[in-house]
């Protein structure tokens, strides 16, 4: 049951936070409710359960506080940085959410190559700064805008250069977690004073195992208050953009080559991808297909639809299409580099094309999507502006995905979209990416949804490709997945047991990642 | 009280033992953890038995204390810390499970060793990443299981690599699987079928049992397979030596050519522990080191895949290029020893025997944590002032210095020589370096030993959880009792 | 339009937050990476265009029943300044968040949600015929002593339109007439409306009073067509994207040019009718003025409704305009400045349609000080950043609002207007 906030801890949260960071006024917990991300397409609503109140913090010891007061007064809680896909909103009654938006430092260890976030700064942010220095974070599919933070400890954390930046799981560096209790739990290095904030593991044990596995809790296990994350090499000087919206000009980067690639068969894309990855030379990958291309390519339903017809996007790219995209520290390796990804193109029966056949606009795109992450959402949302969430999100190997997966997901979504229950932009509308140089890969398998529209059916494609790929063993959502139904019930029971250690008083909103309910998020 | 037949009925009678030879070689090693030998060695064979045996020690509350290599051993996480330790010796599960080229991945069980996996990745034009010159007995799933270093900087993109998926057994006696194992097929084979190659690093939704038992000492699990994550094999490899009086200029490469991600092979020694892993008799030891420069960086590059032999010559202009801008000089030759002698006996290879740690002085103890690399200088420095301090001869120090996570920290290891006789005396100069090394900012990420009392203390909330982690994982306390901030439990 | 007429595109935003930043693609750094002034001093989603967009929708779906003083506060605490439109629509092509915001103000006050302070100036408004409530006989102070030709009695090419600020704020009396002269000095023929000038209703819009702006535009549009002027320049951004934006919106095309006087400096500069000589050794930076710059874009009348088109697909039809602030005023400024000899122009990280406001605009200066205030602030600092000596704009709402920050904070910077900066490098 929703409840009012004790006016107790109303003043308690003021004294904490400010006077200014605290609100209970219904018009702005109104501003908390509602969601049109992809949790929400998948389930068909919009309006969440509201929150009691939202607090502000700026610092780790008043979000320690304030997770006190919640305990003193049985409140419950959740935490959200940017709160872009999949935000942090209640789940459930009694909810005070700290929306984490002050907590803004970021501090980047050029020599040691990572960085230290607060739990806001967006990965796109971050990405400026460091390219300053010759580095760059991995930045999330769903783009610049979402915190790395949030990513790297609660939820997932891959993208179209995991391939070179791996992906924020693995990303994780020493983390400072304010447990439910109000306890500051520290990961890794910073369990020593002046050792600096390199490690995430140990000492001995590592307690990244009871943060997260393939996929977060969205806040429900605590709040991350700072982590570290590694950076990784860039090349070029920083990105810098200029012109007109939305597809902007970009200045060239040096040593860098950009090119699609369109195989005919999986098969060959499967072999194409294998043989790229373990060639080392790709810094930026990503899979679309045309009804991806068509959504970012336009800027109205209106030119969508318009493009759509004219069907040469779909001529090009209706068996899907690959950017790669390569950025090398001098001219001979790029020059290399370039002789390989050539050969295996050719070898595998690939079609190299270049970014700019469908003018500056394509090419900007291709470009942006590799260097600044800017354009995939948008192909995820648009032009519906809500997506019912995947088919399988599998992250095993190439063949996996191309030879078993992809096939199921695309059959199933045929059935829903010849129906006009999502968007029918072609069954193939399948982004992907290889990882840490193809040692394992992600794919998505978008549907889109207008959830006004009166033939949608929310969640069912994903549900059902994603029960098909689950009766061919095949793994969901963040693929990894416990074996029967009894090893899945154990699981959860161990993931509860953790739960109600870090969480004795039960204050953590969690109600909607654990057990069931981590279906629908 | 212990019983052998209960384990007899599960492992067969040849594979319980409590003859006090072997139960000697279970009680020391090469640390200063107090000897304390255990009631019983078993040898299971497979994971049935391991499952079986777990499951009996919760009902009969026997300690098992799980070891995988072979001796001898350095870290004293294998050396019983209670009385009636029952020693679970996996050095006999030698199947190696798996090998597929085309997803880069090999299946071992806990007792193969990286010889013999080397020998079996080769023929097939892979490798897997190994820690420096290990000895012959080494266990792979002992070395990751403890989040041991390797010598190829690149491909460790996290701490806890190479392993992909992995097959614990709980304290509980609960079988799981982590990464893309865990399911959901149900077996390895129906996993296959489907294109599985075990390969995801990530565990089911919100835990990761692998983490939480990497770096343990088995305080958790009992890992009883892994998939490793392997790399193309080069077909054209070179290594190259820089040499200086002072490791400033190559921490600089060192950094700079991780950032390029240009060398496969690439660690730091200084001349004492680079003679001693090439060198087999002390003169010839201490001859080569003469003739060394003190501070070695070695590297290789290599040239693998598609255009091997240009890569290679690609990577080696860049080298040169950067080299000669760092105003580092690349060698191929160094005190005598060639680039292809070191290849020939280092790289990707098991030392010979004796290990090479015990070759100089018939003994050794490691001091080993994180840091940054920028402050290896000031590690070593504080390293031999506090030899002098304890009246040890600096020159007895070996050091490594291996980058890890993809050059984010480094694995900085002292190792100190000293003949068997002289190492009881050594303790306190030990245990002063190592409460040293920590005031400094020195991180005990594998906190063995003494150093669980430097760090613990300081780590308060952690070992909270830590150790409600055991309670959940291992609720009779049965895997390896009393290590790390797990005493008095 | 009306408020519920928006429900497509407030129940299509998509919560991505590009309405807080500014866009990916020409960020340059953590320190100015913000976009909208609103959400940065407030923090609360509430105050981004994203958080106004889902009060909107949650008024039109009737969850919020009750218009409080709080809902006011949110909505209303903004400068319109635009960012957000620029932003979201590099992104989201189905959600226009500054009509949204500016639907929602006007839906507020129409059900009777005012703001007191806002309320003073209408009331002042409605009196005397300007924003401030002065005495409308004193609007033409500025003017005295000036040759300047008064339209209701005589023909000139150029009617000459110096706004409320100008004509209320000494300060800026000088500049005006300064503009005048440098104008007159070129040859241009230019007159005044005389006793007949009055405010544009800009401001008034903006607070949600859209009768008033409707008001101010048909008599103004009476006054050029009686007068036969081809052009109507003005000093006074806010004057400039009222006429330019808001008249259209509301069905008053003007019969003529709409210019700022940068904008004719400029022209004048290149047919060599103003010289300038004088040498001003000086690092400057610009500020675009939003209501010059991406709010001065030239608004399209749109009616016309959402419709499924498609399965999955609903758009609106007719096609609805895209705004992106393009059409805004950003070279002629720079260009005059440029023109200067000595004169070294840098530009701040956030610049053109980019730009981040001064805080004055939308209501927020009358109302919401603090706001107004740290806005300025926040935009000295990036100036100083640029190591400009001084900032130099072209409008005497943000000039205004500028000054009276830096006093407030202690002062230690100047801002001018690009007149000024003419006048001087003519000779002064």
């Amino acid at each position: 049951m929703s409840r009012k906030m004790p006016d107790e801890a109303y003043e308690e949260f003021k004294q904490v936070a400010g006077e200014n960071n605290v609100s209970i006024e219904p018009e702005v917990l109104e501003t908390y409710t509602y969601m049109n991300g992809l949790a929400q397409g998948a389930m068909g609503f919009h309006w969440n359960r509201k929150p009691i109140g939202v607090v502000l913090p700026s610092t780790l010891e008043e979000v320690r506080k304030i997770l006190e007061i919640c305990t003193r007064y049985g409140l419950k809680f959740k935490a959200h940085s940017t709160a872009w896909v999949i935000m942090a909103l209640a789940t459930s009654g009694n909810v005070v959410l700290l929306d984490m938006r002050r907590m803004n430092n970021l501090e980047i260890n050029e020599r040691d190559f990572f960085l230290i976030t607060e739990s806001y700064p967006p990965a796109g942010v971050a990405q400026i700064e460091a390219m300053k220095k010759g580095l760059q974070p991995h930045l999330v599919g769903a783009g610049p805008n979402a915190s790395n933070l949030a990513s790297a400890t609660s939820m997932q954390g891959t993208g179209g250069t995991s391939v070179r930046t791996s992906m924020n799981e693995r990303n994780v560096l020493a983390v400072e977690w304010v447990l439910p209790t109000g306890e500051v739990l520290k990961l890794g290095s910073i369990n020593t004073p002046g050792a600096g904030w390199f490690c995430g593991d140990g000492p001995g044990p590592s307690l990244r195992g009871m943060m997260r596995g393939a996929v977060g809790q969205v806040s429900g296990n605590g709040v991350f208050t700072k982590v570290a994350l590694k950076l990784y090499p860039w090349y070029g000087p920083e990105y810098k953009g200029g012109g007109e919206p939305p597809f902007f000009n970009s200045e060239e980067v040096p040593n860098s080559y950009l090119k699609y690639v369109l195989w005919d068969s999986f098969d060959d894309e499967a072999e194409g991808l294998y043989r790229l990855g373990e060639a080392e030379i790709i810094d930026y990958n990503n899979r679309w297909a045309a009804g991806a291309f068509t959504s970012a390519m336009t800027t109205s339903n209106q030119e969508y639809l318009d493009a759509e017809a004219a069907g040469k996007y779909k001529e090009m790219f209706g068996k899907g299409f690959w950017t790669f995209f390569m950025h090398a520290p001098s001219e001979r390796s790029l020059k290399h580099r370039i002789k390989v990804f050539e050969k295996i193109v050719s070898d595998t029966g690939g079609e190299i094309a270049d970014p700019m056949i469908f003018g500056k606009r394509s090419y900007e795109i291709a470009l942006q999507n590799a260097v600044r992450a800017i354009w995939i959402a948008k192909a995820a949302y648009m032009p519906t502006s809500a997506n019912t969430g995947s088919m399988p999100m599998t992250y095993e190997n190439i063949d996996q995905c191309f030879k078993y997966a992809l096939p199921i997901s695309v059959n199933a979504k045929k059935e829903y979209a010849n129906q006009d229950k999502i968007l029918n932009e072609g069954a193939d509308n399948c982004y992907a990416c290889i990882d840490e140089d193809g040692h394992y890969i992600h794919i998505e398998h978008a549907c889109l949804i207008d959830t006004w529209e009166p033939k949608g059916e929310p969640g069912g494609a994903a549900m059902v490709g994603m029960a098909k790929a689950l009766s061919k063993g095949m793994g969901l959502l963040y693929m990894s997945w416990p074996g029967s139904l009894k090893d899945f019930i154990v699981y959860l029971q161990y993931s509860a047991q953790i739960q109600s250690m870090i969480d004795p008083n039960g204050i953590a909103d969690s109600s909607g990642t654990m057990g069931a309910s981590y279906l629908a998020t | 009280m212990l019983n052998n037949k209960d384990f007899e009925a599960i492992v067969g009678k040849g594979s319980v033992t409590n003859d006090t030879e072997v139960l000697g070689e279970f009680s020391r090693d090469h640390s200063y953890e107090i000897p304390r030998t255990p009631a019983l060695v078993v040898r299971p064979e497979n994971t049935e038995q391991i499952r079986s045996i777990v499951k009996l020690a919760n009902k009969k509350n026997y300690p098992l204390v799980p070891v995988s290599s072979g001796p001898p051993r350095f870290r004293g996480d294998s050396v019983p810390a209670v009385d009636k330790a029952v020693a679970l010796d996996l050095s006999g599960m030698k199947e190696i499970m798996w090998v597929n080229r085309r997803n880069r991945v090999a299946l071992v069980q806990p007792g193969v060793t990286f010889r013999e996996l080397e020998t079996e990745l080769e023929s097939q034009g892979l490798r897997c990443m190994i820690p420096l010159l290990p000895r012959s007995t080494k266990s792979i799933v002992g070395s990751f299981m403890e989040r041991e270093p390797t010598t190829m900087p690149k491909y460790s993109w996290d701490l806890g690599d190479p392993i992909a998926s992995s097959e614990m057994i709980l304290g509980d006696g609960y079988l799981t699987r982590t990464g893309g194992a865990a399911g959901p097929a149900g077996t390895l084979e129906a996993q296959r079928k489907v294109g599985g190659a075990h390969k995801l690093p990530f565990s089911p939704m919100f835990m990761d049992v692998k983490r939480i038992a990497q770096g343990s000492q088995g305080s958790f699990a009992i890992c009883t397979w892994m998939a490793l994550r392997c790399e193309l094999l080069p077909e054209h490899e070179r290594v190259y030596f820089a040499g200086a009086d002072r490791p400033d200029k190559l921490i600089e490469a060192a950094y700079r050519f991780i950032y390029l991600r240009l060398t496969d092979e690439m660690y730091i020694l200084n001349s004492l522990n680079f003679a001693c892993m090439l060198e087999s008799d002390p003169l010839k030891i201490e001859e080569l080191r003469r003739r060394l420069p003190y501070w070695i960086l070695v590297l290789s590059i290599g040239g693998y895949g598609e255009l091997a032999r240009d890569q290679f010559e690609c990577k080696e202009g860049d080298l040169i290029d950067e080299a000669s801008e760092l105003g580092v000089e690349l060698k191929e030759e160094l005190g005598g020893i060639n680039e292809s002698e070191y290849r020939d006996r280092v790289v990707r290879k098991v030392s010979g025997e004796p290990y090479w740690k015990l070759r100089y002085k018939g003994d050794a103890r490691e001091i080993f944590f994180l840091t940054s690399l920028s402050r290896v200088p000031e590690f070593c420095e504080a390293a031999r002032s506090t030899a002098e301090d304890y009246g040890f001869d600096p020159a007895n120090l070996g050091v490594y210095v291996q980058q890890v996570i993809q050059g984010t920290a480094c694995h900085l290891e002292f190792d100190l020589y000293a003949p068997t006789e002289e190492t009881a005396a050594m303790q306190a100069f030990y245990t002063g370096l190592s409460k040293k090394f920590f005031e400094m900012g020195g991180y005990y990420s594998r906190p063995y030993g003494v150093w669980a009392d430097l760090v613990y203390p300081h780590a308060e909330t952690f070992v909270k959880y830590a150790r409600g982690l055991k309670r959940i994982f291992d609720p009779n306390t049965v895997m390896n009792p009393e290590k790390l901030c797990f005493k008095e439990m | 339009m009306s408020l519920s007429d928006y429900h497509y595109e407030v129940s299509h935003c998509h919560r991505c937050s590009y309405c807080k930043f500014v866009p990916f693609q020409v960020m340059k750094s953590r320190r100015f990476f913000q976009g909208c002034p609103s959400i940065a001093f407030r923090n609360f989603h509430s105050y981004a265009a994203g958080g106004r967009v889902i009060l909107a929708l949650s008024i039109i779906e009737g969850r919020l029943k009750e218009y409080t003083e709080t809902l006011a506060k949110i909505v209303f605490e903004c400068t319109m300044c635009g960012a957000c439109q620029v932003q979201c629509r590099t992104y989201n092509y189905n959600l226009n968040p500054i009509e949204v915001m500016q639907e929602l103000r006007t839906h507020l006050i129409e059900n009777g949600q005012l703001i007191p302070e806002h309320l003073m100036v209408i009331d002042g408004l409605k009196r005397e015929d300007n924003v401030f409530g002065e005495p409308k006989a004193d609007r033409n102070r500025w003017l005295e002593g000036l040759e300047i030709k008064d339209i209701n009695t005589e023909k000139a090419d150029v009617l000459f339109h110096p706004g409320c600020r100008t004509c209320y704020d000494e300060e800026f009396w000088d500049n005006a007439r300064a503009a005048v002269t440098i104008l007159q000095n070129a040859g241009v023929d230019v007159g005044t409306a005389g006793k007949e000038d009055s405010c544009c209703g800009g401001r008034a819009y903006e607070m949600g009073y859209k009768g008033e702006l409707v008001n101010y535009a048909e008599a103004l549009a009476g006054r050029i067509k009686a007068s036969g002027a081809t052009k109507l320049v003005t000093p006074c951004a806010d004057c400039y994207g009222t006429f330019k934006a808001y008249f259209p919106i509301v069905g008053q095309e003007l019969d003529v040019e709409i210019l700022h006087t940068s904008e004719m400096y400029d022209r004048l500069i290149k047919e060599g009718r103003i010289k300038l000589k004088k040498e001003i050794p000086m690092k400057i930076t610009y500020h675009d003025p939003c209501k010059l710059g991406r709010r001065g874009e030239p608004g399209i009348p749109w009616e016309g409704e959402y419709k499924r088109v498609e399965p999955h697909i609903f758009a609106p039809v007719p096609e609805k305009p895209v705004k992106l602030g393009l059409g805004g005023c950003y070279e002629p400024p720079r260009d005059v400045l440029k023109a200067i000899p000595g004169v070294e122009l840098v530009e701040m990280e956030r610049n053109r349609i980019h730009s981040w406001c001064c805080g004055a605009g939308g209501g927020a200066m009358e109302a919401f000080e603090d706001l107004s205030t740290w806005t300025a602030l926040e935009r000295i600092e990036e100036a100083k950043s640029t190591g400009a000596e001084v900032m130099v704009t072209a409008c005497p709402w943000c000039e205004r609002n500028f000054r009276d920050a830096i006093k407030e904070a202690g002062g230690g910077f100047e801002v001018f207007d690009v007149t000024e900066f003419v006048r001087e490098a003519m000779g002064g």
